[in-house]
């Protein structure tokens, strides 16, 4: 078919947008429509050729250099510049394919959309306060137990241990991974994960030789601690869900002791310190597969861990101080009424959440680098975005929080000073959440003059109005406990004082 | 007489040519004492060379590691940088954010001044015990690097750099500089074995005590960068600021050096193109030692190419495999022998070299050797020998070879065309055709290919030995350490430079060179 009754059966048999074939009377009347001829224009330059073939590379060079370094590779000469197209090098002839190459198309910016990953893996992090909850529901039949006065002593005790060897284990776990040392890593939570329950055997027992108590409060802090690290180690790999099923047992039997009573006493601790075990174990044997899986060769722990050493007694520091003022404020009331007793137990629940809320900062703070073009901005966007992740961390224990006063107040058990203590515990969620990012920053010195100000605050200020428990001023609770909300507020500001001078620097979120 | 020669990323961490080179200048002169600044990935690297016993000491300057050693900062973390930083360092990144118009113009002749100015200005802030790094990624150069790009690139189309570009290209560039951090190096003469940041510890000596500064160029170090760029995923202003960063280096290194040394010819036209002067330019090839290159005597029994180099995707060896299964259509019995490592950031190019040998029906007939002890059993196992990269500058490897008696087939890139001469056959990089083509005549034509080979070991007998290379360098050597009669300056540029560093101490011009009576 030639072109022409191509063009004659185009206008023929043509139709309106809407389908329809015009009569003949209609595209007679309309006669035939004006319109643009654009003909293809067909270069008989051979520079156009070379453009056109080194368009797909070449399309984002930055200078004419650039297109003489790639041409030169491909193969072009001097020689062949002059010869094939009349300029006198490559450099010459690289500046004007340059110029025809035309105007730069920027790439379309990356988009980054959240998957399903992501939001399992905000899940994961959210899941890890129900998760040291989950050995809570033994507590009651080892107090049967133990007793009162060593089961405090013993959790305060063991709960500073186990912080701390964690905190410093799973610092360098992550630093070595960083540094691409897998293996590494795996060494350091199989040592300390099987050291642990030893140091925890003989604290207790001194702690034993020195309040009394007997083997079980022994047996108490070892599992404790050993939990602290397994779960450690869990989090570590990323196997939360396996700890959830191991641990499930001891969860219910916990429960069923509550409700069905002293029957259930000793199975209730025997499944607890069983479960215990069993996950243990289970760490160990995760974390010395995941060691052996590292191919790569790594230079020997000590001479990796050595530079680290400032940095770890930083952590170490940082976890005692934690410890130390989430414990010391809780402590004297553990024996006491109910609600001042379970005032943390919101933020326990709700720390997965803080620690979800901390390890997406960063992620937001890099979307707003993205977004915005003058570092004045970031630095106005970065404190909205404390702002509001600080509220979202007081929002989310303050919830379960109200339940729970909701529910005291119901069965009469609500005091003032209970609820002064809860409103402590959320305040503290904020103050974990700006701890959390001062320790991403490394500013353990910061987080432990702050900690150590807020306690001394809380203390000496208790002291002063004669309401300091620990220093054995029985005034009144509400004071003490009003005092240990305050020093959590002094605390936040102080945090963010410290966050002020970097929070604000673009490049720690690159 | 001390030397401190400069290397990045090469000796004494990593084998190739610029290594070997290193090592050879090292040893070729012990009656000189010598040390070494390495730039390096983290300092944690290992010498893969036995030091010469000349060889006094190796310093690291790492980039991405821990800081630079031996400066103190004497103003704390939070020091906010004033005047001295600012102002060097408006000038600076103009310098790189101005778009290029050419090369040879006067703009770009005064730019390289500046950014060469704004170099030294950044040095003598961190002398003064400044924080460089701290100053380089503050908010304040952010928005002094953001708002120079809105000032001088108004023509760009396409989104503005947001913050993220800025702290890249600044990430990116404050990692390079950190040689300026460094304590300037104390020696006699400093060579920087390249161009690019190797120079900047040569700067900084210049600066501080006023040591003559020799840079070789064995590749053309920015071209080098340019095809490395060429399928970076970054963003368009982070890769105009991280190769005009290269570029104005570059240019800046030439404006301070006392004696460049192209490695060929060919280099020259880069180094000119980017501003070095051709009154303080001599060309010094490469040289082998002929008798650790001894002529082969016999030729493998099947017809073989050999290749002798690292897995390296600017060696180009997919175009080697694919000219191989063209020379297979026409001579079956034809073996390809790859030798030669492969660095652990090639292991995905050396498993496409493997998958492209498998999809071609060679499995068997083409084979990557890996290492060799003796470079010699490489070229003494093939009939010819091949190179076919896209990017080279003086590559050892076909002077060794043509040492050994053996043609070779090469592309036309850098100096290798100059190397080859016409004892060889040279055809266009990434041309398997061409490159199947020269192999299958070289293979067929047993005359032709003992002729070739007898006249390559002529040639480097001739031209490119160990001694003659030596003995160049040596010259330069002696001619810039011993100073000659103090001439008085004329009175109007007597005093003080400006700045906060002496005048350098008046030593020999560069033109009263003599290089073996080798032309410029």
């Amino acid at each position: 078919m030639s072109l022409d009754s191509g063009l004659e059966t185009g206008l023929g048999s043509g139709t309106d947008p809407d389908g329809n074939r015009p009569g003949p009377a209609a595209t007679h009347a309309a006669g035939p429509g004006e319109h643009t001829v654009l003909l293809p224009r067909i270069s008989t330059d051979p520079l156009d050729d070379l453009v056109e073939r080194v368009r797909p590379t070449l399309s984002q060079a930055v200078d004419s250099l650039h297109v003489a370094a790639a041409l030169e590779a491909d193969g072009l000469t001097d020689r062949g510049a002059r010869v094939e197209y009349g300029y006198q090098d490559v450099f010459a002839l690289s500046t004007e394919v340059y110029r025809r190459l035309g105007p730069r198309l920027p790439r379309p910016r990356d988009v980054r959309v959240r998957g399903n990953r992501s939001w399992r893996e905000s899940l994961r992090l959210i899941s890890h306060g129900p998760l040291y909850v989950l050995p809570c529901t033994a507590f009651p039949a080892v107090l049967a137990i133990v007793g009162r006065r060593s089961l405090v002593l013993g959790l305060v005790f063991a709960g500073v241990l186990g912080w701390v060897y964690a905190g410093v284990a799973s610092h360098a776990a992550y630093r070595m991974l960083g540094l691409g040392r897998p293996r590494a890593a795996g060494r350091i939570l199989i040592v300390a994960t099987l050291t642990v329950p030893v140091a925890g055997a003989a604290a207790g027992a001194g702690l034993v030789w020195l309040t009394g108590g007997g083997v079980a409060l022994v047996a108490m802090i070892t599992c404790q601690v050993a939990y602290q690290l397994t779960s450690t180690v869990m989090v570590f790999y990323r196997r939360e869900p396996w700890l959830a099923l191991v641990m499930t047992p001891a969860f219910l039997i916990g429960v069923a002791y509550l409700i069905l009573g002293s029957g259930l006493r000793p199975w209730s601790a025997a499944v607890a310190a069983g479960c215990v075990v069993a996950a243990f174990l289970l760490a160990v044997v995760i974390a010395v597969r995941r060691a052996r899986a590292a191919a790569m060769a790594e230079p020997p722990l000590r001479a990796a861990l050595r530079p680290e050493v400032p940095a770890l007694v930083g952590v170490g520091a940082y976890g005692l101080c934690s410890a130390v003022l989430l414990l010391h404020a809780a402590a004297p009331y553990l024996l006491g009424s109910l609600d001042v007793a379970i005032a943390a137990a919101p933020l326990i629940l709700t720390m997965g959440v803080i620690e979800w809320r901390a390890e997406r900062f960063r992620p937001q703070a890099a979307a707003l680098m993205r977004r915005v073009e003058r570092p004045r901005a970031f630095v106005r966007g970065i404190w909205q975005l404390l702002a509001r992740e600080t509220a979202i961390c007081l929002l989310a224990p303050a919830i379960p929080a109200a339940a729970m006063l909701a529910g005291l107040y119901h069965l009469g058990l609500l005091s003032a000073v209970g609820i002064v203590m809860t409103a402590a515990h959320v305040a503290l969620g904020g103050a974990y959440l700006l701890a959390f990012l001062l320790a991403g920053r490394d500013r353990f010195g910061w987080l432990c003059w702050s900690m150590l100000a807020a306690i001394v605050a809380h203390v000496g200020i208790g002291a002063l109005l004669g309401s300091a428990p620990l220093l054995g001023r029985s005034g009144p609770a509400l004071v003490d406990t009003s005092l240990y909300l305050g020093s959590v507020l002094l605390l936040q500001a102080l945090f963010v004082l410290g966050l002020a001078p970097i929070l604000g620097q673009a490049v720690r979120y690159r | 007489m001390k030397i401190t020669l400069v290397s990045e990323g090469t000796y004494p961490y990593a084998m190739g040519g610029v290594s070997i080179w290193c090592e050879q200048l090292i040893k070729g002169m012990p009656d000189y004492r010598w040390d070494v600044v390495a730039l390096t990935v983290d300092g944690a690297e290992r010498s893969v060379f036995p030091a010469p016993t000349n060889l006094d000491k190796v310093h690291s300057i790492p980039l991405w590691g821990a800081r630079p050693p031996g400066r103190a900062l004497r103003r704390g973390p939070g020091h906010r940088p004033g005047a001295s930083f600012n102002e060097s360092y408006e000038v600076f990144v103009r310098a790189l954010v101005t778009p290029m118009e050419a090369t040879r113009s006067e703009q770009s002749a005064v730019s390289r001044s500046m950014f060469l100015l704004a170099l030294r200005g950044m040095f003598e802030y961190a002398s003064d015990g400044g924080d460089l790094s701290a100053a380089l990624l503050s908010n304040r150069a952010l928005t002094m690097m953001l708002d120079a790009w809105r000032d001088l690139r108004v023509d760009e189309i396409g989104p503005a750099p947001t913050v993220a570009d800025a702290v890249e290209a600044a990430w990116l560039i404050e990692h390079m500089l950190r040689p300026l951090s460094a304590a300037p190096v104390k020696a006699d003469i400093v060579h920087a074995s390249m161009n690019g940041l190797a120079t900047l510890v040569g700067m900084t000596s210049k600066w501080r005590h006023g040591t003559p500064l020799v840079m070789s160029e064995h590749g053309i170090y920015l071209r080098e960068r340019y095809i490395a760029n060429l399928h970076d995923e970054a963003s368009h202003p982070v890769r105009v600021l991280v190769l005009s960063f290269f570029r104005s280096l570059a240019g800046a290194a030439y404006l301070i050096t006392d004696v460049l040394a192209p490695h060929s010819m060919y280099n020259r036209r880069w180094q000119l193109h980017n501003g070095a002067d051709p009154d303080r330019m001599w060309t010094m090839y490469n040289g082998v030692e002929p008798a650790e290159f001894p002529a082969a005597t016999s030729e493998p029994a099947l017809p073989t190419i050999s290749y002798m180099g690292r897995v390296d995707p600017l060696k180009d060896l997919h175009t080697l495999i694919r000219a191989f299964a063209l020379v297979r259509a026409e001579i079956p019995e034809a073996r390809l022998r790859i030798f030669g490592g492969t660095p652990a950031v090639n292991r995905i190019y050396h498993e496409s070299c493997e998958r492209l040998i498998e999809e071609l029906g060679l499995t068997g007939a083409a084979v990557l050797e890996g290492r060799i002890g003796n470079a010699v059993d490489a070229y003494h196992a093939g009939s010819i020998v091949a190179l076919t990269s896209i990017s080279e500058g003086f590559p050892y490897t076909v002077v060794e070879a043509m040492a050994c008696g053996r043609p070779t087939v090469c592309t036309n890139v850098g100096g290798v065309a100059e190397a080859v001469g016409d004892t060889g056959i040279v055809v266009p990089p990434r041309d398997y055709a061409a490159v199947a083509e020269a192999c299958i005549k070289l293979l067929r034509d047993n005359e032709l290919r003992h002729r070739l080979g007898i006249m390559a070991r002529a040639r480097v007998l001739e031209h490119f030995t160990l001694r003659r290379s030596l003995k160049m360098y040596r010259n330069v050597y002696e001619s810039l350490a011993t100073p000659i009669r103090p001439a008085t300056p004329p009175r109007h540029l007597r005093g003080r430079a400006q700045g906060r560093v002496t005048v350098p101490e008046q030593r020999g011009p560069a033109w009263q060179l003599q290089l073996d009576g080798e032309a410029r």
